[in-house]
């Protein structure tokens, strides 16, 4: 049954912007279900009729898209499913779920089994789609009463109820009820942060369970923040030394030039910057032996004169650092926006 | 735009402390540093203006406490560590690496660590490429 539930949506996510509602036969194989093949088209009119009936908006069968392409990967679908509607995600997401939240998910399929009519075997159901699309309108109705969590969702609906109400009903033997709803998109939504954040925190993909996963973002965090301590150390020990000798200095002063080739056109920096020359006295001192041009204008004129001579003139002297810095900068900017 | 923050920082500091005590020098890069980081990932991020209020504060106090040599320190507001529901117990641990974590919901706390990582990550990077060009 978990499995059965877990499998059943893949065709309608797949195929059902791209084909008319005949060909659902055709797609199954694609998604090498073939062990339910009996049972698949069962579920589907269910599916297809709202479909048919209501028409997909362009919106939709992008989002479509991008979530099929996300399961025809088999891959967990993790910073891309951002783009695509919410309702949408809820759905490409939820096919995980079962398998985490098993016990839980078959506590909701008894209730929803005892209290409702979703429950039923499946000829039931099939004879009667019209009357779960009239249920799952009611569910809408009731999903859009509520504020936090689903509020994307109830615009959406608001907006164009057709597709929202295709997009939000709870797939067969699922809770229907909007708090269950609510906590499936809470769930879905956290292991999709839980995938992105495996991909920033290194070592955390071979990892298995949240938990563990968990560690290892608190250990990177904290190795990070452990490591900005001892640098911050090592800064304090090593700075006063600069200004003893101003030849150490001027690999410390490309750096804000290069980084001044940035904000350019950024003219917030401007105002402030101007002191940042009277700390590097001595080295603008250096420079005006070998440079002449360069240094004087730095007092007067702030920065904007800095990138243009201040740049040319550092290739000149320190060449070594600049693939670095500019590499370094590269990183740092991207990371960054 | 964090780099360029940073360095100016630094080279403020350099001009302000002295230079015989280590210690405040640097706690005050290490502000710096963080200071910097949260203003480039700016006033969006949970956890930069938690982190930036954070500072603000602490410099208020320090002058406050060099004005009047009597630190007034506002009482701590303590929340009510409860358990909750829905998510495992080591976020709480999480919770109080990331700045201002205690007060996101477990969602949000995992999108902002995300981001949090990154910016530090960088940051990190940055204050590793001044020690080496510095030392050597």
């Amino acid at each position: 049954m978990e499995a059965f539930s877990y499998e059943q949506h893949y065709p309608f996510l797949l195929d059902s912007p791209i084909l008319p509602p005949t060909p659902f036969e055709m797609s199954l194989p694609i998604q090498q279900v073939g062990e339910m093949n009996n049972n698949s088209p069962s579920c589907f009119p269910y599916y297809f009729s709202a479909e048919a009936i209501l028409g997909v908006s362009s919106v939709d069968a992008r989002a479509y898209e991008s979530s099929s392409s996300l399961d025809t990967a088999t891959k967990a679908p993790s910073v891309e499913s951002q783009i695509a509607p919410p309702s949408v995600v809820i759905e490409s997401h939820d096919e995980k779920v079962p398998k985490h939240q098993g016990s839980m998910e078959k506590k909701r399929k008894n209730g929803d089994k005892t209290c409702s009519s979703s429950g039923r075997s499946k000829n039931v159901k099939e004879s009667k789609s019209g009357k779960q699309r009239k249920r799952n309108c009611e569910l809408k109705g009731k999903e859009e009463k509520k504020p936090k969590c689903d509020d994307l969702k109830a615009t959406e609906a608001g907006e164009e109820p057709p597709p929202g109400y295709i997009h939000v009903r709870a797939r067969r033997g699922q809770a229907t009820d909007s708090h269950s709803l609510a906590e499936r998109v809470r769930r879905e939504k956290i292991s999709e942060r839980m995938k992105m954040l495996q991909g920033l925190v290194p070592g955390c993909d071979k990892v298995t369970g949240k938990a563990l996963m968990l560690d290892e973002i608190i250990n990177y965090v904290q190795s990070l923040q452990n490591q900005v301590e001892f640098l911050s150390m090592k800064l304090a020990s090593t700075n006063p030394s600069l200004y003893d000798f101003g030849v150490d200095l001027d690999d410390f002063m490309d750096k804000p030039e290069k980084m001044e080739n940035i904000p350019h056109q950024l003219t917030l920096v401007n105002p402030t910057t101007h002191f940042q020359p009277t700390a590097f006295d001595n080295a603008t001192n250096n420079y005006q032996m070998i440079d002449p041009p360069v240094p004087l204008l730095l007092h007067c004129q702030g920065p904007t004169a800095f990138p243009q001579d201040g740049g040319s003139f550092m290739i000149q002297v320190g060449e070594q650092r600049q693939p670095i810095l500019d590499q370094f900068e590269h990183n740092n900017m991207s990371s960054f926006q | 735009m964090s780099a360029f923050h940073f360095l100016r920082a630094l080279s403020q500091i350099n001009k302000t402390t002295p230079k015989s005590s280590l210690l405040l020098r640097s706690r005050r890069i290490r502000h710096a540093a963080y200071a910097s980081m949260a203003y480039t990932a700016g006033r969006s991020r949970l956890w930069s203006r938690a982190l930036l209020r954070r500072l603000q504060r602490r410099s208020r106090l320090r002058y406050f406490s060099s004005q009047r040599t009597r630190a007034v320190i506002a009482p701590r507001r303590l929340k009510a560590v409860r358990p909750r529901s829905g998510e495992p117990s080591r976020a709480e641990a999480l919770r109080r690496l990331v700045p201002g974590g205690a007060g996101m919901d477990y969602c949000s706390l995992l999108d902002e660590t995300a981001h949090y990582i990154q910016c530090l990550s960088s940051q990190v990077q940055l204050m590793q490429k001044v020690v080496g060009s510095i030392s050597s």
